[in-house]
């Protein structure tokens, strides 16, 4: 937020800000998702339930730090979902087709719009 | 129709545990449906109803989780953002942070957790933020909004519903890999 509000702000750098900001939430909120989900569905010690949990919770604070309003910044947050099939190819082992990579290019280019297009 | 005349060479296994049991059941009805001579018409017409039916079933108890897991994500969200940007009380965070747990725990009651199904769940997710945004701080989505909305959602189609080989996977929500 102190950093969009800076007035000579570089485009480029507000860009990659909010772009990291976004990525970072996408890896905290399937991260913390995950090890819910092992506690529950994997039978594993409520510690993993513990810290998915707080891992949420840090989900909850990243999106403050974006300088927008709250419906824009989580309706582009939506977009950045699409990354799930980075998390499938990852974790999963399983690789995307044709279709999912161009969806998901189409995916990203709208919640792109969303937020990225000036005002 | 004698025993005699049973396609040869045809093999189906059944899966042992509840979904995956479900669907081998539907592809062996649907494979002895493809077999079936005129005959069998009318009665595999009816299977076919049967099968959409589960099918369906399973499509709408999905969505209902996605919706609520929506609900929880953005709510909590919500209230973590009244806590830090509009300098709530902290009790308000408190709770965004418990209604963000319990955001955690709805997708444990999904029948799977498929990479592709989240896709489908970010576009539930757009239009609810923007919703959330108009009803609760009454801001009015402009035009880039809803076209960034429409483009997402283009996207989103594109991932889901293009007809890929038969081979590969089935379209859609499945709940079998």
């Amino acid at each position: 937020m102190e950093l969009a509000h800076q007035p000579n702000c570089n485009s480029f750098v507000l860009f990659a800000f909010t772009f990291a900001l976004f990525s970072v939430a996408a890896i905290a909120e399937i991260g913390g998702g995950y090890l819910i989900w092992h506690w529950l569905r994997e039978k594993r010690k409520p510690v993993f339930g513990l810290i998915g949990g707080l891992v949420l919770f840090l989900y909850g604070v990243i999106p403050t730090l974006q300088p927008s309003n709250f419906g824009r910044v989580y309706a582009a947050y939506g977009g950045y979902l699409a990354m799930a099939i980075i998390w499938g190819l990852l974790v999963d082992k399983k690789r995307p087709d044709r279709y999912e990579i161009i969806g998901g290019l189409i995916v990203i280019l709208g919640s792109s719009i969303i937020f990225y297009y000036p005002r | 129709m004698g025993l005699n005349e049973i396609q040869p060479g045809r093999e189906c296994q059944l899966a042992t545990n509840g979904p995956e049991l479900k669907e081998s059941v539907i592809d062996l009805l649907q494979s002895l449906i493809k077999w079936s001579s005129k005959q069998m018409a009318i009665y595999s017409s009816f299977i076919n109803i049967y099968c959409l039916a589960i099918r369906y079933k399973e499509i709408l108890h999905s969505l209902f989780l996605f919706f609520l897991a929506g609900l929880c994500e953005i709510g909590g969200g919500y209230l973590i953002w009244l806590l830090l940007r509009e300098d709530y009380g902290w009790i308000f965070g408190a709770f965004g942070g418990l209604v963000l747990f319990l955001y955690g725990v709805v997708p444990t009651f999904q029948k799977s957790y498929f990479h592709r199904i989240y896709a489908a769940y970010g576009g539930i997710f757009i239009v609810m933020a923007l919703s959330w945004g108009f009803f609760f701080e009454g801001i009015i989505p402009d035009t880039f909004d809803i076209l960034g909305t429409v483009v997402a959602s283009i996207g989103i189609i594109i991932i889901f519903y293009c007809p890929r080989k038969p081979k590969d996977d089935k379209i859609g929500i499945s709940s079998s890999a």
